[in-house]
């Protein structure tokens, strides 16, 4: 069975894919699959949020549709039977069914609010995977033909391996339990940055190692400063670490207690020379 | 579970395949009862294609077989049936051309509907009036640069050559995509067919193989963003896979920054030449430069190699070290004060630079398009010379229809480009303009309401530097003043100082003005008479993906192929294509034949395929909509400055002594030593720019005019399926254009993110909805251009543009003395919270909409 697998690290916001999902759905209608979709549905929408400060600064952008979950919530709170599951997995929420709905418990048991409510139609409406052209013989969902930069993938479920993974599989919000179908690759991780220059500011300390200690489980994460003293050190969780570098010929210096429930920079960062 | 019957068939789904081109990117469009279904991306069948390769390390990078589209690729259906397309000719309700004009009232009345046939009619007899009153020259013409996608559908071809037929004045643009590199850096290196800008040929391979660093100066090359862009996406991420580092220096950190560099410098707007000098002064000081070649290619380095007569003291190098007039040693320290970027990151980026093969991404990009904006490209060059241009790995590259990969014109000879004439290519004769008077976009008012203009040269069309030094007046003699102003397309480039063109376009002089335009957008609601005409996917063509044709040489990193524009719906409403009207109206001047030569639309296309080896019949080529061509055979690349660097005595540069003039001998000749054009490249600083000023006291704030991601330039910003994701959302409900300014900035001013604000300077006012963003370098704020006008009074008084057009703010003078204009990034602006419900009542029919741009009604 196929998935999108989607890796936000790769997303330019280029708009493709969702304006291939508008030209696909608006004005068409794909019953028994979809019904045309109304202007302010984003089947697709990338989520943008800015985090840290300064030129260290990092925009997310996290391309998020139906994860076609296995435990899905959807179907869950829908007591008409509108929503079934393909067997190629992929969730529908039948037009017909559900037209002239009373109810928009679906909508809200989406915990990614990526189920919609057309109010003209009175009825519930998301991505479908374009599940009418994968139906007349086409190879991939609109969005994932459209994407420029390979943010989004449509692969078979059995490939994602770890020998043929590039970076750890992952799924959006595990905590909700939703065991979704929808694979994820490098999802944005708290991280500190800065940038390394010796005490006189005069020059940037290259390849100075950065050492990120998570204060309560001991973990450590590694980086190296870049040409211009630059260092950007992901963690795999949220919490207070201590961040080390070490660089020859410089004072090794300890900050502790950085704040990493939210990324953070610590803009210019000075060493100190090893007084010989 | 839903009845089985009701199941879709595939045709349904389907529909039929068509295909066409568009600014964006070619396309594959499905039709179903006459109605578009789809527009997807142009999807080769890899069966059919024999892909060129590049291979570094083992990694292979191929150019993908679904073309990467532009952010306005697929948005085809919502436009076509726009409600803002113009469906029929309409008529100014107040507009009499046989009485009263009201030209004050353009942009504030309303239109009727009138029939083709009355249309005709006016235009003929306004034609004529205006041709035995004043002689033809009172006729103007101008179009929008940035129309649909064609070739024989294109100005360059239906419309010049009516309108050459015809003798009417020809309103220049400017080379305003790259202005300060067309004025300043010809002085250097000559011409060359992009003015100033040197093709890069094979420059794909030469990064690809050679480079261990590039340096962005100053451009996004995804999203600058012509006709091409998102197409370099995987070759970046491959380029990072190899290793390359790659370093941006810009106000914004831009797309490509975003994505995929590994360092942010944030400059200020019009310092970039400080930080350039600095550099310079490093790889001088510390000796990393290739004086070799700059002692065999280059005058005007050191004293040593300056032209004969010119007195000791003017070289590059004895200002740059601070032993010129200036005594002043341009250090890193130096620049620091100027631009904003710390010292060391400065005198770092110079070590890397002359360390590694580096690609320096350069060429166009707003740091030329500003006061001296002959400077910093200048600068660039001398950079770099220092360099070795041309040896492996050493190159020079643009934004946008720069870079390129393998290209083969003389063995497989496609369509080409826009530029290339479509119908006058074919055509068996030309009538040439008897009329010699021309008038340049960037001073219509002046010119039109003094009555004369006197002006140096420097246009779209000029082919040596020299040109720049012509002068030219306004009315030629035994010439007429303009009258008459017809538009082809209603989006015009976005001139600067909106309220200023807004006088000339209301001008009582301007007698009549029309527009030809698929959307009633911008020019449209000032015109007298709209016309509606196609879009590309209402007629046929035959173009060649993102070739602009002559004037900017091949560059292309796709699978290079052809398109055939097959028709993919009938004309919406009564729209036609320009060629037929201007085909009607040479036939009611007896000029039909000599316009169209007894061709149709079908046999131009014949003919302009015949000028191609694709190998294919016009019927298979028609039926099937593209060809691909396969990687060149036996392809010998010759990369960029390459015969050059190799050998420059038998490969000299088109400048007057052969080599990189950095010592201008035309400055030199022309100005002698003036402060505003230096024989040597200066850092220069702006009148209307970052350094301390009287202005900048009450404007704080440079604004940048950057290329809007989600527009194409003044196009499609009534598109919802892209306003949605950009527009800042008021509380009153209207999508607002964003403004993107730094955090201290916004709290220096009490103002946080979704905020209304007004921004404003002495030229005029715009709304805006705040996005506070460390994107932004402090002190800078990005509001840019192309949004349609929505002025709250109508665009006679004070109140602010709701329509949020950046333009309404820009700097509309002189770059230097050696170049009339193009300086509209350096603007100084300020910006403050908004009263949205005092606006409402001070204006409110303009707040109910009386002026908008998209209201055909006027009420």
């Amino acid at each position: 069975m196929k998935t999108i697998l989607v890796d936000p690290s790769r997303c330019l916001q280029c708009s493709n894919c969702w304006v291939a999902c508008k030209d696909e759905h608006t004005d068409n209608d794909w019953s028994p699959i979809a019904a045309p979709q109304t202007d302010d549905q984003w089947w697709i929408k990338i989520y943008e949020t800015e985090v840290a400060s300064g030129a260290h600064m990092k925009l997310n952008r996290v391309p998020i549709m139906c994860q076609q979950c296995e435990n899905a919530y959807c179907m869950e709170a829908c007591d008409k039977g509108a929503i079934y599951r393909r067997d190629d997995g992929i969730i529908i929420i039948d037009p017909e069914i559900c037209s002239g709905a009373d109810c928009d418990k679906c909508v809200s048991a989406c915990p990614y609010e990526r189920v919609f409510f057309n109010e003209e139609r009175k009825c519930a409406q998301k991505c479908t995977f374009c599940a009418h052209l994968l139906d007349a013989g086409r190879e991939a969902p609109r969005c994932v033909t459209a994407c420029p930069n390979d943010a989004l993938v449509f692969v078979d479920e059995d490939e994602l391996t770890e020998e043929n993974m590039y970076a750890p599989l992952e799924r959006l919000y595990p905590e909700y339990k939703t065991n979704p179908k929808v694979a994820y690759v490098k999802l944005p991780k708290p991280f500190v940055a800065g940038e390394l220059a010796t005490d006189d500011e005069q020059d940037c300390i290259e390849g100075a190692q950065v050492l990120v200690t998570n204060q309560v489980t001991g973990a450590v994460f590694e980086g190296y400063s870049g040409s211009f003293g630059d260092f950007h050190v992901d963690v795999d969780k949220p919490g207070f670490y201590t961040v080390t570098f070490v660089a020859d010929g410089f004072k090794r210096k300890s900050i502790k207690d950085v704040d990493l429930r939210e990324p953070f920079s610590l803009d210019v960062v000075k060493l100190w020379t090893l007084v010989k | 579970m839903s009845d089985k019957t009701k199941q879709l068939k595939p045709e349904d789904v389907n529909g039929v395949r068509r295909t066409t081109c568009s600014t964006a990117g070619p396309l594959m469009v499905s039709v179903a009862d006459g109605k578009m279904i789809r527009v997807e991306p142009m999807q080769f069948d890899p069966a059919e294609v024999d892909s060129w390769q590049c291979e570094v390390n083992g990694k292979v990078y191929k150019p993908p077989l679904t073309h990467p589209l532009l952010p306005w690729g697929m948005i085809g259906r919502q436009m076509a049936y726009s409600e803002n397309r113009v469906r029929y000719p309409m008529k100014r309700v107040d507009w009499d051309p046989n009485g009263e004009r009201n030209t004050q009232n353009r942009g504030v009345s309303g239109y009727e509907r009138i029939s083709w046939d009355e249309a005709f009619d006016i235009i003929e007899s306004e034609m004529k009036r205006i041709i035995e009153t004043y002689g033809p020259s009172a006729m103007s013409e101008f179009y929008s640069a940035h129309p649909e996608w064609g070739s024989l559908h294109y100005f360059f071809s239906d419309w010049v050559r009516f309108w050459d037929m015809m003798d009417a004045t020809h309103i220049d643009f400017t080379p305003n995509s790259w202005e300060g590199w067309s004025a300043g850096a010809t002085l250097m290196w000559g011409h060359w067919p992009s003015q100033g800008i040197p093709a890069a040929p094979d420059t794909l391979f030469d990064v690809s193989e050679n480079d261990d660093l590039i340096v962005l100066w100053g451009v996004d090359p995804m999203f600058h963003n012509l006709y091409g862009g998102c197409d370099q996406a995987r070759l970046w991420r491959w380029w990072k896979e190899l290793g390359k580092e790659v370093i941006l220096i810009e106000p914004l950190y831009n797309e490509v920054g975003l994505g995929f560099a590994d360092k942010w410098i944030p400059i200020y707007p019009g310092t970039d030449g400080a930080m350039a000098c600095a550099v310079a002064y490093v790889w001088i000081t510390e000796g990393t430069y290739d004086q070799e070649y700059l002692d065999t290619h280059c005058i005007g380095f050191d004293e040593e190699h300056m032209p004969e007569g010119v007195p000791a003291g003017n070289s590059f190098k004895t200002y740059i070290l601070g032993e010129a007039k200036d005594q002043t040693p341009k250090t890193p320290e130096w620049a620091e004060e100027k631009c904003g970027v710390p010292a060391r990151v400065i005198r770092k980026l110079a070590r890397e630079w002359a360390n590694r093969p580096t690609s320096f991404w350069v060429f166009t990009g707003g740091a030329c398009r500003r006061q001296f904006g002959e400077e910093f490209p200048r600068l660039a060059v001398v950079l770099g010379m220092m360099r070795g241009m041309g040896k492996p790995g050493s190159n020079m590259v643009g934004p946008f229809l720069s870079l390129c990969g393998p290209f083969d014109s003389v063995n497989q000879v496609g369509p080409f480009g826009y530029a290339d004439g479509g119908m006058n290519a074919v055509c068996e004769n030309y009538s040439l303009n008897n009329t010699k008077q021309h008038l340049t976009f960037q001073k219509l008012y002046e010119a039109v309401d003094k009555g004369k203009l006197e002006y140096y040269g420097g246009d779209l069309f000029n082919t040596s530097a020299e040109e720049y030094f012509f002068e030219r007046k306004y009315p030629e003699d035994g010439e007429s003043e303009v009258h008459f102003f017809w538009q082809r397309g209603s989006s015009c480039t976005n001139p600067p100082d909106r309220n200023t063109h807004l006088k000339f376009l209301r001008h009582p002089k301007i007698e009549t003005f029309f527009v030809s335009a698929p959307w009633f957008d911008r020019e449209c609601r000032m015109a007298d008479l709209v016309l509606p005409t196609t879009t590309m996917y209402e007629r046929e063509d035959i173009t060649e993906p993102a070739s602009v044709g002559q004037y900017i040489p091949p560059a292309y990193i796709g699978l290079r192929s052809a398109i055939y524009h097959q028709r993919c719906i009938d004309v919406v409403g009564e729209s036609k294509t320009d060629m037929d009207i201007l085909a009607e109206i040479a036939d009611r001047f007896g000029l039909k034949d000599t316009y169209l030569e007894g061709n149709t639309e079908e046999g131009f296309l014949r003919k302009m395929l015949a000028t191609t080896n694709i190998p294919m019949s016009f019927e298979d080529f028609r039926d099937k909509g593209y060809y691909v061509w396969p990687a060149p055979k036996d392809y010998k690349p010759n990369k960029q400055f390459n015969d050059f660097w190799r050998d420059p005595e038998a490969n000299p540069m088109p400048s007057p002594t052969g080599k990189v003039e950095i010592f201008s001998t035309l400055v030199w000749e022309k100005y002698g030593y003036n402060d505003e054009i230096p024989p040597v490249p200066h850092y220069i600083p702006e009148l209307e720019g970052h350094e301390p000023s009287e202005l900048k006291e009450k404007y704080p704030l440079q604004q940048l005019l950057a290329h809007p991601k989600f527009r194409f330039h003044g196009k499609y910003n009534d598109c919802t399926w892209l306003t949605g994701a950009y527009k800042v959302k008021g509380p009153d409900g209207y999508p607002y254009e964003p403004v993107l300014i730094h955090p201290n900035d916004a709290a220096a001013r009490g103002l946080k993110d979704g905020d209304i604000v007004i921004c404003y300077n002495d030229r005029g006012k715009v709304l805006a909805g705040v996005q506070v963003t460390y994107r932004m370098k402090e002190g800078v704020a990005q509001l840019t251009y192309g949004a349609w006008n929505d002025p709250l009074d109508g665009g006679y008084g004070p109140a602010p543009d709701r329509g949020g057009d950046g333009q309404y703010l820009t700097y509309g003078g002189e770059m230097s003395v050696h170049h009339l204009s193009g300086a509209y990034n350096s603007s100084l602006i300020e910006i403050e919270k908004a009263d949205l419900e005092q606006l409402a009542k001070d204006y409110p029919e303009g707040w109910a909409g009386k002026y908008r741009t998209w209201n055909k009604e006027g009420n």
